[in-house]
């Protein structure tokens, strides 16, 4: 055996997982060889100094539980919409949709922020005023959480643009599903889901838009509405709509101006019943 | 309230995945960095799961270390070909420094003057602080660092290494080799540096 197979063999001996023919092969060469064995000796220093001292990078104080959510999370975001997203991105709207999507995030932020201040203290002002009134206490619930997305811009947790993709995401949550029926409209186009704390309860929010601007749809179960009717509210910059359809009441908030949300809201009772 | 399939889920996720987290962590780490080892991390601990999710066959908590190292293999060797393509690294076929040290030295650089019994290197190479340690290790290239931290570091079996890598058993024991050819190479470039800074003084 010449020097440079032995060294080539050397790892194997030092871990013992050389079968016996190399073994003895590379053993008898190093009591022959003192380059050699130098190297072996020198070789296992460095690899025991390697044990002993490296860093060592552990996991981070409350890591499992993260990756355990967003395993949650993606589990359905990769592996069943993958496929679809792929397919949608060979479709000669896909660069449109994309297009109108980035806008829909970043364009309409510079605008909104100004707005939200002057909003956010307006909102501050009138909350004081409020009403004591159940029905009031869920508008000012509801606008409450519509202004945190918009400030803390997380106006979804989910992003979709198909109703099947939201009920998914909010079935792998164990949330409540909303009623949504055929709601699909070009005016206004989906976005996502949101999970709100209403009222001291998780509520599922489907997150529309019209242009820049974001509708937050709140379905709540149980009779919180008496009134079929719309019944509107303002608070600081934000309209809110609710009506009671069948054993629950929908809920919407928007800084859309009042007459477009009524046309919103519209679609939403005509659409919701099928 | 769980459901069965997220009750499933999170049971494969706290057996399997959940102990080794930290060897997880160190391998992403000796491979991207320590900035980045959450993302690599969490990637693929999600490819793992969706492996056991759709795997018949009964996997135990080695295999379940094994697995999540191999994903971590993929997600870091993912990150790095990106991180090397995005500052144009793909372009440089070698590094000048180590092409440098090689002209220095010639195969493993023991000079032939040093006799089995007065190599006093033994006693330098235990004192070697924990930085040089690291700054040796992270200079070695990436196939050779990762099978080096898989065995040195994580204690892994060469045929665990390989299933890790997705190498065949055989070809552990050369790149083995080269990494302690190339670290001890750089543990020759460095005392070569220190004695001529001696020498200056």
């Amino acid at each position: 055996m010449i020097c440079d197979q032995c060294r080539k063999l050397l790892p194997g001996l030092i871990d013992d997982e050389l079968d016996s023919q190399d073994r003895q092969d590379v053993e008898r060469h190093l009591v022959d060889c003192v380059m050699c064995s130098i190297l072996r000796m020198r070789v296992v220093a460095l690899r025991k100094v390697i044990r002993w001292n490296a860093k060592r990078y552990d996991a981070s104080p409350g890591m499992a539980e993260r990756i355990w959510s967003s395993v949650l999370s993606r589990e359905i975001d990769d592996s069943e919409l993958k496929p679809r997203a792929q397919e949608e991105r060979r479709s000669p709207r896909y660069e449109e949709k994309q297009e109108s999507r980035s806008f829909f995030r970043w364009g309409g932020l510079g605008a909104g922020i100004g707005f939200l201040l002057i909003a956010v203290i307006v909102w501050f002002g009138l909350s004081l005023l409020s009403s004591s009134s159940e029905e009031d206490k869920i508008f000012d619930s509801i606008a409450a959480r519509h202004l945190a997305s918009l400030v803390e811009n997380k106006i979804v947790h989910f992003e979709a643009m198909e109703r099947h993709e939201i009920e998914k995401w909010f079935l792998s949550l164990s949330a409540f599903l909303p009623p949504l029926g055929v709601m699909e409209s070009q005016e206004f186009p989906l976005v996502g889901g949101r999970l709100d704390e209403v009222n001291g309860a998780t509520a599922s929010v489907v997150v529309f838009r019209r242009e820049t601007t974001p509708i937050s749809l709140t379905y709540l179960p149980g009779q919180m509405m008496t009134n079929q009717k719309v019944e509107d509210r303002q608070r600081g910059s934000i309209v809110l709509m609710a009506w009671r359809q069948g054993e629950g009441s929908w809920w919407v908030a928007s800084t859309l101006g009042k007459a477009r949300l009524e046309s919103f809201v519209r679609l939403v009772r005509v659409m919701s019943l099928n | 309230m769980m459901t069965d399939s997220k009750r499933t889920r999170y049971t494969l996720f706290s057996t399997l995945i959940a102990p080794h987290l930290d060897s997880a962590c160190t391998l992403a780490g000796w491979m991207v960095g320590s900035d980045s080892v959450e993302d690599v991390v969490r990637d693929a601990c999600f490819r793992a799961m969706r492996c056991l999710m759709e795997e018949d066959s009964e996997t135990d908590e080695s295999n379940g270390r094994v697995l999540l190292l191999s994903f971590v293999h993929q997600s870091g060797r993912a990150w790095v070909r990106r991180q090397d393509f995005a500052a144009g690294r793909y372009l440089n076929s070698g590094d000048s420094s180590l092409a440098e040290a090689d002209s220095k030295l010639s195969g493993w650089g023991v000079s032939s003057d040093v006799s089995l019994h007065r190599d006093d290197a033994l006693h330098r190479i235990r004192d070697c602080s924990e930085a040089e340690i690291n700054k040796w290790l992270m200079g070695l290239p990436l196939a050779c660092r990762v099978a080096m931290v898989l065995r040195d570091i994580e204690g892994l079996r060469y045929d665990q290494i390989a299933q890790v890598v997705g190498i065949t058993p055989d070809q552990v024991t050369p790149r083995l080799a080269e990494a302690q050819r190339l670290l001890h190479r750089a543990w020759m470039v460095d005392q070569f540096a220190e004695n001529e800074r001696r020498d200056d003084l």
